[in-house]
């Protein structure tokens, strides 16, 4: 059983807090993501969960057992570093074999071990070669294979894809799902490339400047942010933010924005804070946001700018009150900046933010089976 | 100009030469003159010890090599290996001692860690004649007195702060996280030290290890307080045999055994000056 527990996990260095608060429950065989930005407290959280770190307060358990006082090599975890941290003095061989010698593995089947996993891994023809001689990639991969020979109850991997090139990386990714598969453990791990979240996750945990921001399914954290970090942490391009204005029509609440009036879904929505007097901000995903023709509801804009990507062209655009909209258009788009065009919205996944607390004003109910209901339609 | 021509006549190509300001000359001739200063003794060294007659001017020698002769005997070596015996319990005990202090002062969160670090750095600087009278004390009531292997202890001791200092500065060079990496694997301290970091200060122990020799191996008056015994002068201290009574000095075989005493300690400087030049690489270890 390896299930991970964070309770009320407080991390200070002197009078800052790394991590506040931190309670957070990982089941068995998840692969769990923890995604923020730089000085979030995600690598300060993997770290104390390897024991490098003692908690100043709060508890960590692995698979039941209480373990804050408990030394790395006593938890049963391995750890795929970001900066691999192979010795260099040993050969891929002595590496992957290091922690089993120190078990007392007998020989022969240390030899056996390390051939099985170098051969999953494809490292068999590198295995007497030294650290220095090998690519970042063969690197990342001893590293990895260091870990999985000690079938550890937790995987740990601390941003192991950042030092690759971007095609490396999305091959590593695929593996990396793969060894989940196949390998069925719990793996924690950290990252501030939210693709990677997206692609490789159970669940994702975002946290900022110390705090958990929200822990959900890939999906549920794309389509439901609880916040307005989340929502523009996840996503790219950034998700649209404007500036709204909830009001009541007939006893029903009514979104006005860019000129337009929506509907949000009255069973979920949140009543603002008095202090934002009925001003919310609405975030509007890039691919919700399309060209209509003039006569249809939206907004005029002018492009400013046309990023193709072959696959699809990122479309900034100005509107009048001085809001950026970027839009995905399809690929191909005749676009050209400094054209005026008409911009609609897709009315069912608007989100809403109170503009003071930063929180979504939508609250998740759970959806039966595959259907969705939109959050907004349109008026 | 065409290129292409062929060269029909040959143009003299006057390069003009660098001048050579008064400065230049000066320097150089200050430091001509240094350099002989030095030279001077060493050539005097060289040609008195294979002179029969050899005085206290630099002549030209009258060629022998009797003067050699008379140390390379088994009673003239003696005092050489007594210097190797004393240096080399010196750095087998110092480095071992040193690498174990060395590992949690530059590691571990030792309570007040700073504070003994100063000290250690501030022992260094300790004068040896300060601390003589009440060693020998010491070693008088321990019955520790005219033995070469305690002496050797005590120059250990002796040597203890620098070698620690100095294998602190290279183990911090470690990268923490190889360390962390072992810490996870299952390795404790003393697995990490030997398997992990010993590896890769190995330059720099060498380093420490040679300086330890050559320290003990010019020590003087340690043992020739603490051990009086004839036969187990070190080099440093049988040189006076040389220096007869009646200011009468053998000066070739003064000389002669100058070189010879000199010669191991010329060699492993050259050595440790080939293992700077080799540098650190932590290749492939750790990124960046």
């Amino acid at each position: 059983m390896a299930e991970v527990r964070f309770e009320h996990v407080y991390k200070l260095f002197g009078a800052h807090a790394a991590v506040e608060d931190l309670s957070l429950d990982i089941a068995d065989g998840e692969f769990l993501v923890l995604l923020g930005p730089s000085g979030c407290g995600k690598t300060t959280s993997l770290r104390m969960l390897a024991g490098l770190e003692r908690p100043t307060y709060g508890r960590i358990e692995i698979g039941g057992r209480t373990v804050n006082a408990l030394p790395p090599k006593a938890r049963d975890v391995a750890m795929v570093f970001q900066s691999y941290a192979l010795f260099p003095h040993k050969t891929v061989r002595g590496n992957l074999a290091f922690g089993l010698k120190v078990r007392h593995t007998p020989r022969p089947q240390i030899r056996q071990l390390v051939e099985e996993v170098a051969s999953m891994l494809g490292l068999s023809r590198l295995l007497e070669k030294r650290p220095a001689q090998l690519s970042g990639g063969e690197r990342q991969r001893v590293a990895l294979g260091r870990a999985l020979l000690r079938r550890p109850q937790v995987f740990l991997l601390d941003e192991p894809l950042s030092n690759l090139d971007a095609a490396l990386r999305a091959q590593m990714r695929a593996e990396l799902i793969r060894l989940h598969s196949s390998v069925n453990a719990t793996i924690v791990y950290v990252t501030h490339d939210q693709a990677e979240a997206m692609t490789m996750a159970t669940r994702i945990a975002v946290m900022c400047k110390g705090h958990l921001s929200q822990v959900d399914t890939p999906q549920e954290i794309y389509d439901h942010p609880s916040d307005l970090f989340v929502a523009c942490f996840v996503g790219l391009p950034k998700m649209n933010i404007v500036r709204g204005r909830l009001t009541n029509a007939q006893d029903e609440p009514v979104v006005e924005l860019l000129g337009m009036r929506v509907k949000p879904d009255p069973h979920r929505l949140r009543t603002p804070g008095p202090e934002s007097r009925n001003e919310i901000l609405v975030g509007i995903r890039p691919e919700d946001v399309l060209p209509v023709p003039d006569n249809a509801p939206g907004v005029t804009a002018r492009v400013e700018l046309v990023e193709p990507l072959g696959s699809e062209t990122l479309v900034t655009s100005r509107i009048a009150d001085d809001t950026t909209l970027v839009a995905r258009f399809p690929a191909r788009s005749p676009v050209v900046r400094g054209e005026a065009i008409r911009l609609g919205l897709n009315t069912q996944h608007l989100h809403l933010f109170d503009p003071i607390t930063d929180k979504s004003l939508l609250r998740k109910v759970s959806q039966p089976g595959k259907t969705l209901r939109p959050e907004t339609v349109a008026v | 100009m065409d290129r292409t021509a062929p060269a029909t006549s040959l143009q003299k190509i006057v390069i003009p030469y660098p001048r050579v300001s008064l400065a230049d000359v000066l320097g150089n001739a200050v430091l001509a003159l240094v350099g002989v200063a030095f030279a001077l003794p060493l050539l005097w060294m060289i040609f008195a010890s294979l002179d029969k007659n050899a005085g206290w001017r630099i002549r030209l020698p009258n060629l022998t090599l009797e003067n050699f002769g008379s140390i390379v005997t088994a009673q003239g070596l003696q005092p050489f290996v007594n210097s190797f015996y004393l240096a080399a319990v010196t750095t087998v005990v110092a480095t071992a001692l040193a690498l174990l202090a060395a590992y949690p002062l530059s590691r571990r969160y030792v309570p007040g860690k700073r504070s003994v670090t100063l000290l250690i750095l501030f022992a260094s600087g300790l004068p040896v004649t300060m601390m003589l009278v009440p060693i020998y004390q010491m070693y008088a009531t321990l019955h520790w007195l005219d033995s070469r292997f305690t002496t050797s202890l005590f120059l250990a001791a002796t040597a203890l702060p620098f070698a620690i200092w100095l294998l602190m500065n290279y183990i911090s060079a470690v990268p923490l996280e190889l360390e962390e990496a072992a810490g996870i694997e299952g390795a404790g301290t003393l697995r990490t030290l030997f398997s992990v970091v010993m590896p890769l200060i190995l330059p720099g122990l060498c380093v420490t290890a040679v300086y330890n020799f050559i320290t003990a191996w010019g020590a003087f008056i340690v043992p020739l307080v603490l051990d009086s015994t004839p036969e187990d002068q070190p080099g440093t201290v049988a040189i006076y045999q040389f220096l007869g009574a009646h200011g009468m000095i053998q000066f070739g075989q003064l000389s002669a055994f100058s070189l010879l005493f000199s010669l191991p300690v010329v060699v492993l400087y050259l050595l440790i000056g080939r293992s700077f030049q080799g540098g650190f690489a932590f290749g492939g270890g750790v990124r960046g």
